[in-house]
C-alpha cells in the first residue's frame, strides 16, 4: 500500500471522492474527477515531491488509471532513484 | 477617425487589404478541392494512426459522399457523428459537404441527457456513432444509426473501386454546412447554423491574418465538434498547411508529441496552455519549432505567457476573441503580441465591431457597452430556435444588415483595438467552452434526491461552484452530474445546504452564497 503522502497529494486532485471514503487500489481516476490538466498538475506534483522524473514511457492515460497503477510506477521509480 | 465604438476592419492600417482569394460561392469543399489542385502531394491531415495527403483526403471524401448517397441522403439532411477526432472524420466533413449534407458533430462526452434533446432538435436522417454506442443512442432515438466501423468499411471499398462523380450535387453557399451545438441561455445545448458561405469568409480571413503557410504543421488538440477544431481542419486547407490530431492520449507527452511531428502553429485555451506550461518547466528540450501559439476561451494568465515564451524563443502569442455566432469576431495580429496586452485584437478584416449602449447606439471610445458584430461572418441564427435567434441575430432596419449581439460586454480603443471586460448574463467560459448556470443547475436539479439547485460560475477567488439542498453527500453528487454533462461542466465544489436561499436566480441570493464560499475556503 502508498504512503500518507501520496494519499494526501492524490486526494487533492480528485473532487468526486469524499473526505470520508476510502481511495481503493483499483478505483478509476478519472471517474473521481481527475481531468487532463488534473493529469499534467499530478505528474509534476509527484515529481517534486519524490524528486523523482517520469520517462516519456511511463508519460501514459494507462500509468494514471488507478491509484495502484499510478503507486507502482511511482514506487518503482523511487526505488530506481536509491538504487 | 470616428470618435464613436465603431471600427470597420476593412479600413484598419492593419487590416486594409481585402480578403484575398474570397468568392461569395465559395463552399466548404471547395477549399479543399483549392489544396488539391495546387498541393496534392502535400500532407493534409495525420492523426495516431498515420497520415493523408491533400489527394487521399480528396478520394476518401468524395468516396464518403457516394456513401451518404447511396444512403438516401441529399442536400439538407442532417448526419449527426458523435465520434472522435480523427482522418475519417475530416474525410466524413468534405464528403458531406459535396453532398449538401449538413455535418452535425457532436462533442463524445456528450451524455444521454443531453443527447435526447439534441437529436429532437436535428432530426437527423442519419446518425453514425463509435462502437459500442448503439445501444444508447437506440433508446434515445428512432433515427438509423450505424457504427462506425462498419460505415468505414464501406467507404473504403468505394475509394478501392474509385467513387461515382454523380453524387455531388451543386450547393448553395447560403445552405447550412454545418451545426455547432453550444451551450448557452437555455437548459439544452442550441445549434448554430453555419452556412458555407459565412464558413469559407472566416476561415480564410482567419488565415489572413494568423498567416498560415504551406510549411506550417498545426498541432491541433482540440476536437471537430468544437468549431476551435472544426475551423483549424479548414485553416489548414486554405493555407496548404498540415494538420495534426491530437487525443487524450498525448496530454502527458504533449511536448514531445508537439516537437515529433514538427508543430509550427498550436491553437490554445488557457487549460491547455496550463498544461504545456507545466510540461515545459520539467523539460529542457521543449518544442524548438513551435512559432506561434493562438489562444482563445478566456485570456491566458500573464505567468503562462510568460512561460510559453521562455520555453519557445521567438514564439508568438495570439490573443483571440470570438464566438461560434460568427467564429471570430477579433484577433491581435501576431507581429503585435506583446502589445496592448489587455486588448483582444482588431475585428476580424472584412467585418465591423460595434460598442452599443442600452440605447442601441454606439458608445463614445474607451466606454463599455455590449459588443456587436457585423460582417459575412455573422450566421444567420440558431437552428428551430425562433425566439433565442431574434434576440441574439437583429436586423439594423437602417442598414438592413444582420448584427450579431454577443452578450459580451468591452470597448474600442482609438485605434480600434477591443477590449473584453465581462457579462452581464448567466453565461461564461470555464475550460475553453461557453456554458451557463441555468444548463448545470438544470442538470443538478435532474438528479434523484436534488430538491433545490445553484451555481456560481468561477471567478478570481473561486472555481465553478455548486449548492444544492438534498440529502447526497456533495461528491456523490458532482458524480451523479459527470455522468450527465461533459467534463468542464461539472464544478469543482459541491456543497449542500440545509437552508436554501428562496430565489435561486436572484443576485442577492447568489451574493450570499458568494461569500459563503469565498469566506469558508479563505
Amino acid at each position: 500500500m502508498w504512503d500518507q503522502k501520496f494519499e494526501d497529494l492524490l486526494r487533492g486532485f480528485l473532487p468526486f471522492l469524499g473526505a470520508d471514503e476510502p481511495l481503493a487500489q483499483d478505483t478509476a481516476l478519472r471517474d473521481l474527477g481527475l481531468d487532463s490538466l488534473g493529469i499534467v498538475e499530478l505528474l509534476a506534483a509527484l515529481e517534486h515531491t519524490y524528486q523523482v522524473r517520469f520517462q516519456d514511457d511511463a508519460l501514459s492515460q494507462a500509468t494514471f488509471e488507478t491509484p495502484g497503477v499510478l503507486w507502482k510506477v511511482l514506487s518503482g521509480l523511487v526505488e530506481d532513484q536509491a538504487a | 477617425m470616428d470618435s464613436t465604438s465603431s471600427w470597420d476592419g476593412t479600413s484598419g492600417a492593419a487590416h486594409g487589404v481585402p480578403v484575398p482569394g474570397h468568392r461569395h460561392d465559395s463552399l466548404v469543399h471547395t477549399l479543399l478541392d483549392e489544396a488539391v489542385s495546387s498541393s496534392p502531394a502535400s500532407a493534409a491531415v495525420s492523426d495516431a494512426e498515420g497520415q493523408w495527403s491533400y489527394a487521399r483526403l480528396d478520394e476518401y471524401s468524395r468516396a464518403v459522399t457516394d456513401w451518404l448517397a447511396a444512403q438516401g441522403l441529399g442536400p439538407g439532411d442532417r448526419l449527426v457523428v458523435q465520434l472522435p477526432t480523427n482522418r475519417e472524420l475530416v474525410a466524413m466533413f468534405y464528403g458531406a459537404s459535396r453532398r449538401g449534407v449538413v455535418f452535425v458533430p457532436l462533442n463524445p462526452h456528450m451524455k444521454e441527457y443531453h443527447l435526447r434533446s439534441v437529436l429532437a432538435n436535428a432530426e437527423p436522417a442519419l446518425v453514425l456513432c463509435a462502437e459500442g454506442q448503439l445501444a444508447t443512442f437506440n433508446t434515445v432515438t428512432a433515427t438509423p444509426v450505424h457504427e462506425f466501423g462498419g460505415v468505414w468499411s464501406e467507404v473504403e471499398k468505394i475509394a478501392d473501386r474509385g467513387s461515382r462523380p454523380d453524387t455531388a450535387v451543386d450547393v448553395a453557399p447560403d445552405q447550412p454546412a454545418v451545426l455547432v451545438y453550444t451551450s448557452g441561455s437555455t437548459a439544452a445545448p442550441k445549434a448554430v447554423i453555419c452556412p458555407h458561405a459565412q464558413i469559407t469568409f472566416a476561415t480564410r480571413s482567419m488565415v489572413q491574418v494568423l498567416g498560415y503557410r504551406p510549411d506550417d504543421v498545426v498541432f491541433c488538440r482540440f476536437p471537430m465538434s468544437w468549431d476551435y477544431g472544426l475551423y483549424k481542419v479548414l485553416m489548414c486547407a486554405v493555407g496548404r498547411s498540415a494538420i495534426v490530431l491530437a487525443d487524450a492520449e498525448s496530454d502527458l507527452r504533449l511536448l514531445t508529441a508537439i516537437r515529433e511531428c514538427g508543430a509550427t502553429v498550436v491553437p490554445i485555451v488557457p487549460s491547455l496552455a496550463a498544461m504545456i506550461a507545466t510540461l515545459a518547466r520539467r523539460t529542457e528540450r521543449p518544442a524548438p519549432l513551435v512559432r506561434m501559439f493562438t489562444n482563445t476561451g478566456a485570456a491566458l494568465p500573464q505567468p503562462v505567457i510568460e512561460t510559453l515564451r521562455d520555453a519557445f524563443p521567438g514564439v508568438r502569442v495570439v490573443r483571440q476573441f470570438g464566438q461560434t455566432e460568427c467564429k471570430r469576431v477579433s484577433i491581435m495580429p501576431p507581429d503585435q503580441d506583446d502589445e496592448r496586452p489587455d486588448s483582444v485584437g482588431l475585428p476580424l478584416p472584412g467585418t465591423r465591431v460595434l460598442v452599443l449602449g442600452e440605447d442601441g447606439e454606439s458608445v463614445p471610445v474607451g466606454e463599455t457597452g455590449e459588443i456587436v458584430a457585423v460582417g459575412p461572418h455573422v450566421m444567420p441564427g440558431y437552428w428551430r430556435n425562433p425566439e433565442v435567434s431574434a434576440r441574439t441575430f437583429r436586423r439594423h432596419a437602417p442598414t438592413g444588415e444582420l448584427r450579431l449581439h454577443t452578450g459580451d460586454f468591452g470597448s474600442l480603443d482609438e485605434d480600434g483595438y477591443l477590449y473584453f471586460q465581462g457579462r452581464r448574463d448567466d453565461m461564461f467560459k470555464r475550460k475553453g467552452i461557453r456554458m451557463s448556470t441555468l444548463e448545470i443547475e438544470a442538470a443538478a436539479m435532474d438528479i434523484p434526491g436534488v430538491r433545490a439547485a445553484a451555481v456560481l460560475p468561477p471567478s478570481e477567488r473561486h472555481d465553478l461552484a455548486l449548492f444544492v439542498e438534498s440529502d447526497l453527500a456533495p461528491h456523490a453528487v458532482l458524480r451523479e452530474l459527470a455522468g450527465r454533462l461533459e467534463q468542464q461542466k461539472v464544478p469543482a465544489v459541491c456543497r449542500v445546504l440545509s437552508d436554501f436561499p428562496l430565489t435561486l436566480h436572484g443576485k442577492n441570493e447568489k451574493k450570499q452564497l458568494a461569500q459563503l464560499l469565498d469566506g469558508s475556503d479563505q
